[in-house]
C-alpha cells in the first residue's frame, strides 16, 4: 500500500513537472521568442501616424486688410449604429443642413460605419447641431478657406478646390508658397481616441505657409467693380473690365472683372466668370491703339506736334479704302485732332509715315503680342501677327487698333510708358511674400524698356488731355483734375474671319491727373447695347470712379473747380 | 518586506494613475483651446467683412448717405521742430 501512494506521488510529481516545464516553455516562446511581434501588434493598436495640416497662408491687400483666410468651419459626421431611430435623427438635422430628410436617412442606412452628413457648415447651423446632443452625430473642424470681402477681387484673388489646393488667380499661381508643408505626427492614443499623456509622441511640425501682401486697394477695387457693375447692368452689357495701374511701378491697384462671383460659394458661380478678364481674354482695342501710333510716329520723328493732313474721310491703303467712324470728313486736321477726332483716316497716314516694319517694332516694344509677365495665373498674350504675314491693308488697320489683338492689362501697361515718361514696367500684383519663418520677399518694380523719350511722352499726355478737354472724350472729364485720355470702339472678329454684325467693344483708357498721372485706368466694356455709343459708358465708369481714386490717394485738384 | 513592497507598488499605481488623469486633463484643456482659436478666428472673419469698404459704402448708400462731392485740401507748412 505504501509503495503504490508512493509511486501515485512520484507519478503526480513528474506529471507537474512535465506541466511546469511545458507552462515554461511557452512563456519564454511568448515573451521572450515572439515578444517582437506581440509588442508590434499592441503597439498598433494604440500607436496612430497622421498628417498635421499646414496653415494656407493669408492674403492682404496693400493696406493690410484681409482678402483671403483659413478658418475651421465644423463637419457633421454620423456613426450610423449608435443610433437608434435614424428615421427620427434624419428628420430633426434635415432643417438645419437644408437637405431632405430621407436623403440623409439613406446616408444613417447606407452601410457606412463612420459617414460625413454636411460638410463645412455654417457656424450658426453646427451650433444647433451640437445643441441637439443626438447620440451618434459628432461634429469635426476642417479647414474652409474663407473670403472676407465676398466677390470683390474674386477673379483675381481665384478660389481653392476642397482639398486646399489652388484652382485659379493668385491662390493658384502662388499654391506652393500659400500650401505650406505638412508635418508628421507619430503618438499612442487610447480607445477613446485621447494622447496617452506617457505614450510616445513623435513630431515633426508643419510649415506653415506664406503669408501674401498685395499691391491691391480694397477701397479702389471695391470703387472699380462698383462703377463696372453700374455700367455692364445699365448697358445690358455681356462683361467688362476695369484695370487700374500705378503708372511709375506697374503696381495693380485694381482689377475688376464683370460677370463676377462669390469665391466663398464657387459652386453658385458662372465658370466664365472665373476667368480674368483682365489678363485672360483679349480683343481689337479700336481707337485706344492711335495713342500708341502716334506715340511711335512722333519718337521716330516721321510726323512732329504741328504736322497735318487733309481728312477726305477716307484714307487708301493696299488697294482699299478705310473710311472714319460713320463716314465723317475732317478737312485740315493736325495730329492733336487725330486724336481728338478720332479719325480712322489720319491714323492710317501716320501709321504709313512710320511704316509697316517700325509700327510692328513699337507694338512689341509697348508690351503687345507677348505676355506682360503679370504674376497671375492664365495669362494670355494677345495677337500681333508676324511682320511678314502682314498685308498691306494691315498698316491701315493696325494703326487704328483692329486686326490685332490685347488684354487690357497690356493696353494699361502700354498707357502707363506713357504716363511715366516713356517706361514700359511689367505690371505686377504680389508685393510682398512673408514667410512663416518671419522671412519677407519684397517684389520691386520691373522696368522693361524704354519706349519713348520723356518729350514725346510729355507731348502725347498734352495731345490726350486736349482728347478730354474739347475732343471726343469730353464725358470723361473730372471736375478739378486734369484728364488725359482715349476712346476706342472695335468690332468683335467671328470665328469666320469676318465681324460680328453690330456688336462691338467699348473702352476708354485714361491717366490722371494729366500732368503728373498717378492712376492709368483702361476701361472696357463687351456687347453695349447702345452699340456705338457703348464709350460714354465707359467714360461714365471712370468719371465715376476717378474721385474715389483721388480722395484715397489724397490727390491734391490741379485745376480750379 | 511584503508590505513595504505593497506600499510601493501602491504608491505607483497612483503616481501611474494621475500621471493619466493629468493626461487626460490636458487633452481636454487642448480641445477647448483649439475650440476657442477656432471660434476666435471666425470672429476675425467677421470683423473684416464688416470693415469691408464696399459693404460700408452699400449699407451707407441704404440709409440714404450721399458721397460728399468737395473735398477741401489744406496744405501743411514747413515742418518745424520743437525743442
Amino acid at each position: 500500500m505504501q509503495s503504490l501512494s508512493v509511486a501515485r506521488l512520484r507519478f503526480l510529481c513528474a506529471g507537474f513537472l512535465v506541466l511546469s516545464v511545458a507552462l515554461s516553455g511557452r512563456l519564454v516562446y511568448w515573451q521572450v521568442l515572439r515578444r517582437g511581434e506581440l509588442e508590434a501588434q499592441a503597439r498598433a493598436q494604440v500607436v496612430q501616424a497622421e498628417s498635421v495640416a499646414a496653415r494656407r497662408g493669408a492674403i492682404y491687400d496693400r493696406a493690410g486688410r484681409l482678402l483671403a483666410t483659413t478658418v475651421q468651419l465644423r463637419s457633421v459626421y454620423a456613426i450610423p449604429q449608435q443610433i437608434p431611430d435614424r428615421a427620427a435623427v434624419a428628420a430633426a438635422l434635415a432643417p438645419i443642413l437644408g437637405d431632405k430628410p430621407e436623403r440623409i436617412r439613406a446616408k444613417l442606412e447606407s452601410g457606412a460605419e463612420w459617414i460625413f452628413l454636411k460638410r463645412r457648415l455654417p457656424e450658426s447651423a453646427s451650433a444647433k447641431v451640437q445643441l441637439l446632443g443626438i447620440p451618434g452625430i459628432g461634429l469635426q473642424p476642417e479647414a474652409k478657406r474663407m473670403y472676407p470681402s465676398d466677390g470683390s477681387g474674386a477673379a483675381l484673388l481665384g478660389f481653392v478646390n476642397d482639398d486646399g489646393i489652388g484652382q485659379s488667380g493668385i491662390e493658384s499661381r502662388f499654391d506652393v508658397e500659400l500650401r505650406g508643408v505638412p508635418g508628421h505626427l507619430v503618438v499612442e492614443r487610447d480607445p477613446a481616441n485621447r494622447a496617452l499623456a506617457v505614450g510616445l509622441r513623435e513630431l515633426t511640425p508643419p510649415t506653415d505657409g506664406a503669408d501674401l501682401a498685395l499691391t491691391i486697394d480694397l477701397g479702389m477695387q471695391g470703387a472699380a467693380e462698383r462703377e463696372l457693375a453700374r455700367v455692364v447692368k445699365s448697358e445690358g452689357a455681356s462683361g467688362g473690365t476695369i484695370v487700374i495701374l500705378d503708372p511709375d511701378t506697374g503696381a495693380i491697384l485694381a482689377i475688376a472683372s464683370a460677370p463676377g462671383f462669390d469665391p466663398n460659394d464657387v459652386a453658385q458661380g458662372d465658370p466664365e466668370a472665373f476667368q480674368d478678364r483682365a489678363v485672360s481674354w483679349s480683343y481689337e482695342p479700336g481707337s485706344t491703339m492711335k495713342a500708341i501710333t502716334i506715340a511711335s510716329a512722333l519718337e521716330e520723328r516721321v510726323i512732329d506736334r504741328w504736322t497735318t493732313y487733309e481728312d477726305r474721310g477716307f484714307a487708301t491703303i493696299g488697294g482699299r479704302a478705310l473710311y472714319n467712324a460713320q463716314g465723317k470728313i475732317y478737312g485740315r486736321l493736325d495730329v492733336s485732332g487725330i486724336l481728338e477726332k478720332s479719325a480712322n483716316a489720319g491714323a492710317v497716314f501716320v501709321g504709313q509715315r512710320l511704316g509697316a516694319e517700325k509700327l510692328y517694332r513699337y507694338l512689341r516694344d509697348f508690351g503687345f503680342g507677348q505676355p506682360t509677365g503679370v504674376d497671375v495665373a492664365a495669362e494670355v498674350a494677345g495677337t500681333v501677327r508676324p511682320l511678314r504675314d502682314w498685308y498691306p491693308v494691315d498698316l491701315g488697320t493696325a494703326s487704328y487698333g483692329q486686326g490685332l489683338a490685347a488684354t487690357p492689362l497690356q493696353l494699361a501697361a502700354a498707357y502707363a510708358a506713357i504716363a511715366n515718361g516713356g517706361t514700359l514696367y511689367r505690371p505686377y500684383v504680389v508685393a510682398e511674400v512673408r514667410g512663416a519663418n518671419g522671412t519677407v520677399r519684397r517684389v520691386e518694380p520691373s522696368a522693361v524698356r524704354k519706349v519713348i523719350s520723356p518729350e514725346t511722352a510729355a507731348t502725347m499726355r498734352e495731345m490726350l488731355t486736349n482728347v478730354v478737354d474739347k475732343g471726343i472724350a469730353q464725358s470723361a472729364r473730372v471736375l478739378g483734375y486734369s484728364v488725359a485720355g482715349k476712346t476706342g470702339t472695335a468690332q468683335i472678329a467671328s470665328p469666320d474671319g469676318s465681324y460680328l454684325a453690330d456688336e462691338y467693344i467699348s473702352s476708354f483708357a485714361a491717366m490722371v491727373p494729366a500732368r503728373d498721372p498717378r492712376f492709368v485706368c483702361v476701361v472696357v466694356i463687351e456687347r453695349p447695347q447702345s452699340r456705338l455709343l457703348g464709350t460714354l459708358s465707359a467714360m461714365s465708369a471712370f468719371r465715376g470712379l476717378a474721385p474715389d481714386l483721388m480722395r484715397f490717394a489724397r490727390v491734391e485738384p490741379d485745376r480750379p473747380r | 518586506m511584503l508590505a513595504a513592497a505593497f506600499l510601493l507598488a501602491l504608491l505607483y499605481l497612483r503616481f501611474a494613475t494621475t500621471i493619466a488623469a493629468g493626461g487626460y486633463d490636458l487633452h481636454a484643456l487642448e480641445a477647448h483651446r483649439d475650440e476657442l482659436r477656432r471660434e476666435n478666428q471666425l470672429l476675425e472673419l467677421q470683423l473684416q467683412r464688416l470693415d469691408s469698404p464696399a459693404r460700408i459704402e452699400a449699407g451707407a448708400r441704404r440709409l440714404g448717405l450721399q458721397k460728399a462731392t468737395n473735398t477741401f485740401y489744406i496744405t501743411a507748412g514747413p515742418s518745424l521742430t520743437l525743442r
